[in-house]
């Protein structure tokens, strides 16, 4: 039995993978329903997972509070907005309510007076860490250092109107039919187009070879790490 | 003078923090409205809105949440703007279910604008688990098939929107807003095999990906960050909140180049002090 419930998700890997990945190549009505048929499990499955996230988020913060964890407080408050969210969503969700700007759900005014500003407070913080540690880490230490420092400097200033509005004053001419300098639109185009999609492009082709190097590493067996054991 | 660059290099960084406070809140109050130019890139998606036979059905992918509300939310609104002004149909929806209610926003206030009428004019059908599943269905079942009911719970099949536009092949132009990697399974389960033509807007830090896309005709024109929605505002002459962002943008951008070249030129001056 053991062996079984180790050989059987081993099994289903190889023959979902090797058949769907086959699929891909041969365009049939029969394999085309396949595809839509396993695409219906795979949303059902999605919402069984969405599921077990909220029991395993309840479990995680009820330990939390038991074990008096530090910060243990918050645990409470997620509680709270999970329960409003879930109570409100479930018994009262198209209820009005009558807000500044008009008729709105309860859901959505919850959302919208909470959530939304809430999580732009969070993220928003990220500038001041952002500008805080461009000062203290973007030092011409090495070449390397200031290859990037410059390139980040230039495409700053030209990516914002104010940096286009200066560079503007400079006085340009003609030389050749080419104008000297060049418009700082052309120089970071110039920087995005051509330095920065090379090192992009070589960086999702490193992406994607990982990608089917680890799928051929699961269809076959090799890799096991998502069974929940690397043995 | 080298008592200034030694303050300089030990900085406190809530005097930093005080700082881009200051940077952004003042353009915010008192806008300068410097002009912006418009890149090739923003242009290529207001011309393929543009050029679209009145009554199109354009296809909305709101794929984010309020932590990219600043930059993405302004695009949604000038998309639908120009979109609505067209009289061509919307059909939005989101893989994000953080972002469900900022779509639902977006659509109804601007449709109110230009009294759009709900189930003939435009659709929102909300979040539903599935990620790429869904993309698949809505192009081999049908919309109706992987979305049988709207946002607000109303049966979809029977809407005036969806009796033309049953299927993703059918659709005229998707608009993806991606705030993470929803872009790959638009492309890879959506356009490859429907082949509808797909443009669209990401936030800052990933627009340096996004030519990439561009090069390899994922998309065929892009708005990066919140210039790229001040762009799309100028071109649909509808100046709004990212227009007035971009001031505060250009502020802090010119506040930290000057505090890098200060950083260095403080880091450069001790170094050659401690070399004496």
């Amino acid at each position: 039995m053991d062996q079984f419930k180790k050989l059987a998700p081993l099994i289903v890997a190889f023959v979902m993978g090797v058949f769907f990945g086959l699929q891909y190549y041969i365009p049939h009505p029969f394999t085309d329903d396949l595809l839509t048929g396993m695409s219906k499990w795979f949303i059902v499955i999605g919402g069984i997972a969405m599921g077990l996230g909220i029991v395993s988020l309840f479990y995680s913060h009820i330990y939390k509070i038991k074990r008096r964890a530090p910060a243990w407080g918050f645990s409470f408050v997620m509680f709270i907005a999970l329960f409003t969210m879930l109570g409100v969503g479930i018994y009262c969700a198209n209820a009005e309510v009558i807000t500044e700007t008009g008729k709105q759900t309860i859901y959505g005014w919850l959302y919208q007076s909470f959530m939304v500003p809430l999580q732009s407070t969070m993220f928003s913080i990220l500038a001041f860490y952002v500008a805080s540690a461009a000062f203290r880490a973007f030092r011409a230490k090495t070449k390397e250092a200031t290859l990037l420092l410059i390139a980040a400097i230039i495409v700053m200033f030209a990516r914002v109107p104010m940096g286009e509005a200066i560079y503007a004053q400079i006085p340009t001419f003609q030389v050749g039919g080419m104008t000297i300098p060049p418009t700082i639109g052309n120089i970071t185009g110039w920087i995005m187009k051509t330095i920065n999609m090379a090192a992009q492009g070589g960086i999702s082709l490193g992406i994607c070879l990982g990608v089917i190097a680890m799928s051929l590493k699961i269809i076959f067996g090799i890799e096991k790490s998502y069974m929940g054991s690397t043995k | 003078m080298s008592g200034f660059l030694k303050k300089m290099s030990d900085l406190d960084k809530r005097v930093i923090f005080v700082l881009i406070s200051l940077a952004v809140i003042i353009p915010l109050l008192y806008p300068l409205f410097i002009e912006i130019n418009v890149n090739p890139e923003v242009k290529a998606v207001y011309d393929t809105i543009e050029n679209l036979p009145n009554g199109s059905t354009v296809f909305l992918a709101m794929d984010f949440d309020p932590s990219s509300k600043p930059e993405l939310y302004p695009m949604a609104e000038a998309v639908l703007r120009h979109c609505f002004r067209k009289n061509h149909k919307v059909i939005g929806m989101t893989f994000w279910v953080t972002g469900v209610g900022l779509g639902e926003k977006a659509l109804t206030d601007i449709a109110k604008e230009y009294n759009k009428e709900y189930g003939t004019d435009y659709l929102y059908l909300g979040w539903k688990a599935g990620g790429y599943a869904l993309v698949i269905q809505m192009g081999e079942e049908g919309i109706a098939a992987a979305f049988p009911v709207d946002h607000y719970g109303r049966e979809t099949a029977s809407m005036p929107i969806l009796q033309k536009i049953t299927h993703l092949k059918n659709i005229d132009y998707l608009v993806e807003l991606a705030a993470g990697a929803s872009i790959g399974t638009w492309y890879y389960y959506g356009k490859m095999k429907y082949k509808f033509k797909m443009g669209g807007g990401c936030t800052g830090v990933m627009a340096a990906s996004w030519y990439n896309l561009l090069k390899i005709d994922w998309i065929n024109g892009f708005m990066g960050g919140l210039r790229g929605a001040a762009e799309y505002e100028k071109l649909i002459d509808k100046k709004s909140k990212a227009t007035r962002g971009m001031d505060a943008q250009s502020v802090s951008h010119m506040l930290i180049i000057a505090m890098i070249i200060l950083g260095n030129i403080a880091y450069f001056a001790n170094r050659a002090k401690g070399n004496k």
